[in-house]
C-alpha cells in the first residue's frame, strides 16, 4: 500500500551503538540454539528437577512390575477357577442328573414289582406264573447291575438298555397280573 | 564495491552478518524514530528495534517484493513497538466520523517543540498521529496494526490534533 507523504518533517533520532551489539548477540544466540551447538552449564535447579523426575520414573517402573505380577496372579487364579468350576459342574451335573433322574435311574427305588406281585400269589400256584416271576426277578437283577454300571457310564447306550429293560419288565408285570386274575 | 538491496537481502537470508548489519544501518534511524514516537521512551524504543529487526531477519524469506522493503520493515517495527505499549492504551470505540479539523496544525518553526508536544500526547493519540500524519499510513493500515476500527482511528486522530493544537496554542 502506497503511503502518503509525511505532513510534518520532524527530526530523526539515532539509536545507541549498543543496540547493534544487543542485536548481534541475539542473532548469535539464536543461530547457536538452532544449530544445537549451544553448550551451557545447567543450574542446580535443573538437576534437582531431573532427579525428581528420575525418582518418579523409578517408582513408576517398580509399580509397573508389581502390577504385572498382580495381573499374572489374577489371571492364573481366573484360569484355575474356570477349570475347577468346569470339573465341579460335571460332577454336579451328574449328581443332579442322578438326583432328578426317574426312579429307574436310581438303585434305591420303590419296592421291586416282583415283591409287589409276590404278595398276590403264593409260590408253586402256577408253573407258568413261576416262570414269569423268575424272569421278572432276573430282569430286576439285570436292572440293578445296569444302574450300578451307570454310575460311571452314562452313555446313551446304557440308558437305552435300561429303558428297554424297563419296558420288558412292565410287559412282564402286565402278563403276570393277567395270569393272576 | 557497492551492494544492491537485493545483495543485502540475499546475504541476510543466508545469515551473513555483514549483510544483516548493512540492512540495520540503512534503516536504523528511521525505524528507531518510529519506535521512539510510538513507545514514548528510548529504552522501549531500543527494545522494539532489536525485537523488530530479529523478526525482519527471521521472516525476510517471506518478503515477496510486492512493496518496498523499507515499507515492509516499517510495518514490522510499528507493530513491534505498539505491542510493547498496547496494555497502556485504551481506545474509545467511538463511531464518530467527524474530524474536528481538516486543517493542518500550524507548524511552529521550532520543530523540536512540535515533537515535544507530540511526545506529550497520550500513547494512543500519539501512535495514531505518528502513523498517519508523520509516517503517511492510511486509516485502514492503522486500524489493522492497532486492531481498531477505521472510524476509531479517524476519531483518535481528530482528538490528537485537537489536543496538540491546544498545547501549541499555549506556546
Amino acid at each position: 500500500m502506497k503511503r502518503n507523504p509525511p505532513k510534518y518533517q520532524l527530526p530523526e533520532h539515532s539509536p545507541d551503538d549498543a543496540v547493534w551489539q544487543r542485536l548481534e548477540t541475539k542473532l548469535d544466540t539464536t543461530e547457536l540454539a538452532e544449530s544445537g551447538l549451544q553448550v551451557k552449564e545447567p543450574s542446580d535447579f535443573v538437576w534437582s528437577r531431573l532427579d525428581e523426575e528420575l525418582k518418579k520414573t523409578d517408582s513408576w517402573r517398580a509399580n509397573k512390575i508389581w502390577l504385572r505380577v498382580a495381573a499374572a496372579v489374577i489371571l492364573l487364579l481366573g484360569i484355575a477357577s474356570v477349570l475347577y468350576l468346569n470339573e465341579n459342574r460335571t460332577t454336579v451335573r451328574h449328581e443332579i442328573v442322578v438326583a432328578e433322574a426317574p426312579a429307574f435311574f436310581t438303585e434305591q427305588s420303590e419296592p421291586a414289582p416282583s415283591q409287589i406281585l409276590e404278595d398276590l400269589y403264593s409260590e408253586n400256584e402256577d408253573a407258568e406264573i413261576n416262570d414269569l416271576m423268575a424272569e421278572l426277578k432276573q430282569l430286576e437283577e439285570d436292572k440293578r447291575l445296569i444302574l450300578q454300571k451307570m454310575r460311571t457310564d452314562e452313555s446313551p447306550h446304557m440308558q437305552q438298555l435300561l429303558m428297554e429293560m424297563e419296558l420288558d419288565m412292565a410287559a412282564l408285570v402286565r402278563e403276570i397280573s393277567n395270569e393272576l386274575r | 564495491m557497492r551492494f544492491t538491496e537485493k545483495d543485502i537481502i540475499n546475504g541476510c537470508k543466508n545469515g551473513n552478518r555483514k549483510a544483516q548489519k548493512a540492512l540495520y544501518e540503512i534503516h536504523k534511524n528511521r525505524m528507531y524514530t518510529l519506535a521512539y514516537r510510538i513507545t514514548g521512551n528510548r529504552e522501549e524504543a531500543e527494545d522494539a528495534l532489536v525485537e523488530g529487526f530479529m523478526k525482519v531477519y527471521k521472516y525476510l524469506h517471506t518478503f515477496r517484493f510486492q512493496s518496498e522493503l523499507a515499507t515492509w520493515i516499517h510495518t514490522i517495527i510499528a507493530r513491534t513497538a505498539y505491542a510493547a505499549v498496547k496494555n497502556r492504551v485504551h481506545f474509545d470505540d467511538i463511531d464518530d466520523h467527524s474530524e474536528l479539523s481538516i486543517h493542518l496544525i500550524e507548524v511552529p518553526d521550532d520543530t523540536a517543540y512540535l515533537e515535544k508536544a507530540i511526545m506529550k500526547l497520550p500513547t494512543g493519540y500519539r501512535t495514531v498521529f505518528t502513523l498517519y500524519e508523520i509516517e503517511g499510513y492510511k486509516h485502514r493500515e492503522i486500524a489493522e496494526i492497532l486492531e481498531i476500527s477505521e472510524n476509531t482511528s479517524k476519531s483518535q486522530l481528530s482528538k490528537a490534533k485537537a489536543l496538540l493544537r491546544q498545547k501549541l496554542n499555549h506556546h
